[in-house]
Protein backbone atom coordinates (compact mmCIF):
# COMPACT_ATOMS: atom_id res chain seq x y z
CA UNK A 1 0.00 0.00 0.00
CA UNK A 2 0.99 3.63 -0.91
CA UNK A 3 1.62 5.79 2.07
CA UNK A 4 -1.09 8.05 2.04
CA UNK A 5 0.36 11.53 3.47
CA UNK A 6 -1.97 14.46 5.11
CA UNK A 7 -0.42 17.87 5.06
CA UNK A 8 -3.26 19.05 6.56
CA UNK A 9 -2.90 17.07 9.55
CA UNK A 10 0.89 16.52 9.65
CA UNK A 11 0.22 12.65 9.23
CA UNK A 12 1.43 9.84 7.40
CA UNK A 13 -0.67 6.50 7.26
CA UNK A 14 1.09 3.10 5.50
CA UNK A 15 0.17 -0.45 6.17
CA UNK A 16 2.69 -2.54 7.58
CA UNK A 17 2.69 -6.23 6.32
CA UNK A 18 1.89 -8.98 9.63
CA UNK A 19 3.39 -11.80 7.55
CA UNK A 20 6.69 -9.81 7.50
CA UNK A 21 6.84 -7.72 10.76
CA UNK A 22 4.73 -9.65 13.63
CA UNK A 23 2.52 -7.71 16.04
CA UNK A 24 5.04 -7.44 18.46
CA UNK A 25 7.60 -6.00 16.33
CA UNK A 26 5.46 -3.46 15.42
CA UNK A 27 5.10 -3.04 19.09
CA UNK A 28 8.44 -2.41 19.60
CA UNK A 29 9.18 0.15 16.79
CA UNK A 30 5.96 2.11 17.99
CA UNK A 31 7.60 2.14 21.60
CA UNK A 32 10.51 3.90 20.08
CA UNK A 33 8.29 6.44 18.46
CA UNK A 34 5.96 6.84 20.78
CA UNK A 35 7.21 9.95 22.65
CA UNK A 36 8.17 11.85 19.64
CA UNK A 37 5.08 11.63 17.71
CA UNK A 38 1.17 10.02 17.92
CA UNK A 39 0.79 6.55 16.75
CA UNK A 40 -2.30 5.08 15.69
CA UNK A 41 -2.26 1.43 14.79
CA UNK A 42 -5.46 -0.08 13.17
CA UNK A 43 -6.49 -3.30 11.08
CA UNK A 44 -7.00 -2.31 6.99
CA UNK A 45 -9.43 -3.75 5.15
CA UNK A 46 -6.49 -6.07 3.48
CA UNK A 47 -5.94 -9.50 5.54
CA UNK A 48 -2.42 -9.74 6.96
CA UNK A 49 -1.67 -6.35 7.90
CA UNK A 50 -1.42 -3.60 9.95
CA UNK A 51 -2.26 0.36 9.55
CA UNK A 52 0.06 2.38 11.29
CA UNK A 53 -0.50 6.49 11.09
CA UNK A 54 2.24 8.70 12.39
CA UNK A 55 1.16 12.03 13.18
CA UNK A 56 3.76 14.92 14.13
CA UNK A 57 3.35 16.78 17.59
CA UNK A 58 4.67 19.62 15.44
CA UNK A 59 4.14 21.13 12.32
CA UNK A 60 6.16 19.36 9.50
CA UNK A 61 6.78 19.44 5.94
CA UNK A 62 5.53 17.55 3.26
CA UNK A 63 9.59 16.11 3.38
CA UNK A 64 9.20 15.90 7.27
CA UNK A 65 6.09 13.73 7.08
CA UNK A 66 7.86 11.46 4.42
CA UNK A 67 10.76 10.65 6.82
CA UNK A 68 8.57 9.87 9.41
CA UNK A 69 7.53 6.94 7.48
CA UNK A 70 10.96 6.05 6.46
CA UNK A 71 12.49 6.11 10.38
CA UNK A 72 9.75 4.06 11.21
CA UNK A 73 10.25 1.26 8.61
CA UNK A 74 14.10 1.15 9.57
CA UNK A 75 13.02 1.07 12.97
CA UNK A 76 11.10 -1.93 12.23
CA UNK A 77 13.81 -3.60 10.31
CA UNK A 78 15.62 -2.75 13.48
CA UNK A 79 13.20 -4.66 15.65
CA UNK A 80 12.80 -7.68 12.80
CA UNK A 81 16.69 -7.97 12.82
CA UNK A 82 16.99 -7.46 17.57
CA UNK A 83 14.23 -10.05 17.88
CA UNK A 84 15.41 -12.74 15.51
CA UNK A 85 18.94 -12.51 17.09
CA UNK A 86 17.26 -12.98 20.67
CA UNK A 87 15.68 -16.09 19.41
CA UNK A 88 18.67 -17.67 18.07
CA UNK A 89 20.89 -16.73 21.15
CA UNK A 90 18.33 -17.39 23.30
CA UNK A 91 19.40 -21.16 24.64
CA UNK A 92 22.95 -19.82 24.77
CA UNK A 93 21.87 -16.91 27.20
CA UNK A 94 19.55 -18.82 29.43
CA UNK A 95 23.11 -21.50 29.83
CA UNK A 96 24.92 -18.73 30.64
CA UNK A 97 22.32 -17.15 32.89
CA UNK A 98 21.57 -20.59 34.17
CA UNK A 99 25.41 -21.69 34.64
CA UNK A 100 26.01 -18.23 36.58
CA UNK A 101 23.40 -18.31 38.85
CA UNK A 102 24.25 -22.43 39.25
CA UNK A 103 27.84 -20.99 40.50
CA UNK A 104 26.80 -18.54 42.38
CA UNK A 105 24.03 -20.47 44.81
CA UNK A 106 27.00 -23.40 44.77
CA UNK A 107 24.64 -25.93 42.47
CA UNK A 108 25.82 -28.30 40.29
CA UNK A 109 23.44 -28.86 37.74
CA UNK A 110 22.63 -31.46 35.50
CA UNK A 111 26.04 -32.35 33.06
CA UNK A 112 24.57 -31.59 29.73
CA UNK A 113 26.56 -34.10 27.16
CA UNK A 114 29.53 -32.33 25.24
CA UNK A 115 29.18 -33.92 21.50
CA UNK A 116 32.16 -36.75 21.12
CA UNK A 117 34.32 -34.49 18.31
CA UNK A 118 35.63 -36.79 15.73
CA UNK A 119 38.74 -37.24 14.55
CA UNK A 120 39.80 -35.54 11.56
CA UNK A 121 41.68 -37.86 10.08
CA UNK A 122 40.42 -41.31 9.26
CA UNK A 123 41.30 -44.64 10.94
CA UNK A 124 39.75 -47.29 9.99
CA UNK A 125 39.05 -49.02 13.02
CA UNK A 126 40.33 -49.72 16.91
CA UNK A 127 42.75 -52.07 15.90
CA UNK A 128 44.65 -49.58 14.10
CA UNK A 129 44.64 -47.03 16.98
CA UNK A 130 45.59 -49.34 19.48
CA UNK A 131 48.98 -50.19 16.95
CA UNK A 132 49.52 -46.40 16.45
CA UNK A 133 49.44 -45.72 20.19
CA UNK A 134 51.59 -49.44 20.77
CA UNK A 135 54.57 -47.91 17.91
CA UNK A 136 54.33 -44.04 19.55
CA UNK A 137 55.14 -46.14 23.02
CA UNK A 138 57.81 -48.42 21.57
CA UNK A 139 59.33 -45.04 20.26
CA UNK A 140 59.12 -43.03 23.38
CA UNK A 141 61.04 -45.93 25.38
CA UNK A 142 63.87 -46.32 22.84
CA UNK A 143 64.58 -42.33 23.39
CA UNK A 144 66.71 -41.50 26.37
CA UNK A 145 65.40 -38.37 27.69
CA UNK A 146 67.63 -37.85 30.75
CA UNK A 147 70.81 -37.02 28.62
CA UNK A 148 69.32 -35.05 26.01
CA UNK A 149 69.54 -31.52 27.03
CA UNK A 150 72.91 -32.17 28.74
CA UNK A 151 74.51 -33.47 25.66
CA UNK A 152 73.15 -29.99 23.94
CA UNK A 153 72.69 -31.72 20.59
CA UNK A 154 72.04 -28.58 19.07
CA UNK A 155 74.84 -26.28 20.78
CA UNK A 156 72.50 -23.99 22.13
CA UNK A 157 73.87 -24.20 25.65
CA UNK A 158 75.38 -20.74 27.52
CA UNK A 159 76.80 -20.47 30.30
CA UNK A 160 75.80 -17.49 32.55
CA UNK A 161 78.15 -16.93 35.96
CA UNK A 162 76.38 -14.33 38.32
CA UNK A 163 79.05 -11.53 39.16
CA UNK A 164 78.66 -9.92 42.44
CA UNK A 165 76.05 -7.47 42.51
CA UNK A 166 78.50 -4.06 42.84
CA UNK A 167 78.01 -1.71 45.90
CA UNK A 168 75.85 1.03 45.64
CA UNK A 169 77.80 4.53 45.75
CA UNK A 170 77.90 5.94 49.74
CA UNK A 171 75.91 8.82 50.29
CA UNK A 172 77.61 12.05 51.28
CA UNK A 173 75.74 14.00 53.40
CA UNK A 174 74.83 17.41 51.63
CA UNK A 175 73.70 20.22 54.06
CA UNK A 176 69.86 21.05 52.84
CA UNK A 177 69.61 24.63 52.48
CA UNK A 178 66.49 24.44 54.41
CA UNK A 179 68.44 22.98 57.50
CA UNK A 180 69.01 25.38 59.88
CA UNK A 181 70.32 23.96 63.39
CA UNK A 182 68.46 24.73 66.56
CA UNK A 183 70.00 26.95 68.68
CA UNK A 184 72.53 27.92 66.10
CA UNK A 185 73.40 31.41 66.50
CA UNK A 186 73.68 32.94 62.86
CA UNK A 187 70.42 34.32 61.93
CA UNK A 188 69.12 34.21 58.38
CA UNK A 189 69.51 37.53 56.32
CA UNK A 190 67.29 39.35 55.57
CA UNK A 191 67.57 42.08 52.70
CA UNK A 192 64.80 43.63 53.38
CA UNK A 193 64.64 43.78 56.74
CA UNK A 194 67.96 44.89 57.51
CA UNK A 195 68.04 48.32 58.92
CA UNK A 196 70.41 51.14 56.99
CA UNK A 197 72.57 52.74 58.94
CA UNK B 1 -7.80 23.63 17.89
CA UNK B 2 -11.66 23.49 17.72
CA UNK B 3 -12.88 21.94 20.32
CA UNK B 4 -15.19 19.09 19.79
CA UNK B 5 -18.15 17.95 21.62
CA UNK B 6 -18.01 14.51 21.21
CA UNK B 7 -15.17 12.44 19.50
CA UNK B 8 -14.99 8.97 18.85
CA UNK B 9 -11.95 6.82 18.74
CA UNK B 10 -12.47 3.27 17.75
CA UNK B 11 -9.45 1.18 18.60
CA UNK B 12 -9.17 -2.13 17.61
CA UNK B 13 -9.23 -5.03 20.58
CA UNK B 14 -6.66 -6.97 18.67
CA UNK B 15 -4.30 -3.94 18.64
CA UNK B 16 -5.43 -2.45 22.05
CA UNK B 17 -6.10 -4.08 25.26
CA UNK B 18 -8.89 -3.01 26.76
CA UNK B 19 -8.14 -3.01 30.14
CA UNK B 20 -5.30 -0.71 29.18
CA UNK B 21 -8.09 1.14 27.16
CA UNK B 22 -9.88 1.65 30.46
CA UNK B 23 -6.44 2.52 32.47
CA UNK B 24 -5.80 5.48 30.36
CA UNK B 25 -9.52 6.09 30.35
CA UNK B 26 -9.16 6.91 34.57
CA UNK B 27 -6.07 8.64 33.41
CA UNK B 28 -7.24 11.10 31.87
CA UNK B 29 -10.87 11.54 33.65
CA UNK B 30 -9.24 14.73 35.26
CA UNK B 31 -8.63 16.12 31.44
CA UNK B 32 -12.34 15.24 29.93
CA UNK B 33 -15.27 13.01 30.35
CA UNK B 34 -14.70 9.87 28.79
CA UNK B 35 -16.70 6.74 28.35
CA UNK B 36 -15.63 3.28 27.30
CA UNK B 37 -17.71 0.62 25.71
CA UNK B 38 -16.23 -2.58 24.46
CA UNK B 39 -17.82 -3.95 21.70
CA UNK B 40 -16.53 -7.81 20.34
CA UNK B 41 -13.82 -6.59 18.02
CA UNK B 42 -13.31 -2.93 18.98
CA UNK B 43 -13.24 -0.60 22.17
CA UNK B 44 -15.04 2.72 21.77
CA UNK B 45 -13.70 5.87 23.68
CA UNK B 46 -16.26 8.97 23.43
CA UNK B 47 -14.21 11.66 25.02
CA UNK B 48 -17.17 13.66 25.76
CA UNK B 49 -16.48 16.94 26.74
CA UNK B 50 -13.37 18.76 26.66
CA UNK B 51 -12.08 16.73 23.57
CA UNK B 52 -9.47 18.09 21.30
CA UNK B 53 -7.44 16.42 18.45
CA UNK B 54 -4.51 17.30 20.71
CA UNK B 55 -5.93 14.86 23.79
CA UNK B 56 -7.63 12.51 21.40
CA UNK B 57 -3.78 11.82 19.99
CA UNK B 58 -2.31 11.83 23.68
CA UNK B 59 -4.83 9.71 24.87
CA UNK B 60 -4.65 7.13 22.18
CA UNK B 61 -0.48 7.39 22.31
CA UNK B 62 -1.38 6.40 26.21
CA UNK B 63 -3.54 3.73 25.47
CA UNK B 64 -1.09 2.05 23.37
CA UNK B 65 1.80 2.60 25.47
CA UNK B 66 -0.11 0.51 28.28
CA UNK B 67 -0.88 -2.14 25.58
CA UNK B 68 3.03 -2.21 25.03
CA UNK B 69 3.55 -2.08 28.55
CA UNK B 70 1.26 -5.01 29.50
CA UNK B 71 2.32 -7.79 27.01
Amino acid sequence: MKPSIDSKNNAVTFSVSTKIYSKDVVYKACYVFIDRMYVFLGLPAKKDAISVTLKGKSALTRKGIERLEGEFMNELLNALVRENVSKRNQKVLEQIVGGAMGAALGIHGPQTEVPVQTTPWNLKDDAEIENAIQALRRELETIDTEDDYESDALGIRTVVVESAAPEPPSRKKVPSSRSVKIGSSKKPANKRHAKKK
Amino acid sequence: MPKRSNAILKLSRSLYDPEAVEAAAREFAESAEIAVSKFADRTEVSIIDGGDDVLLSEFANYALFLTIQSR
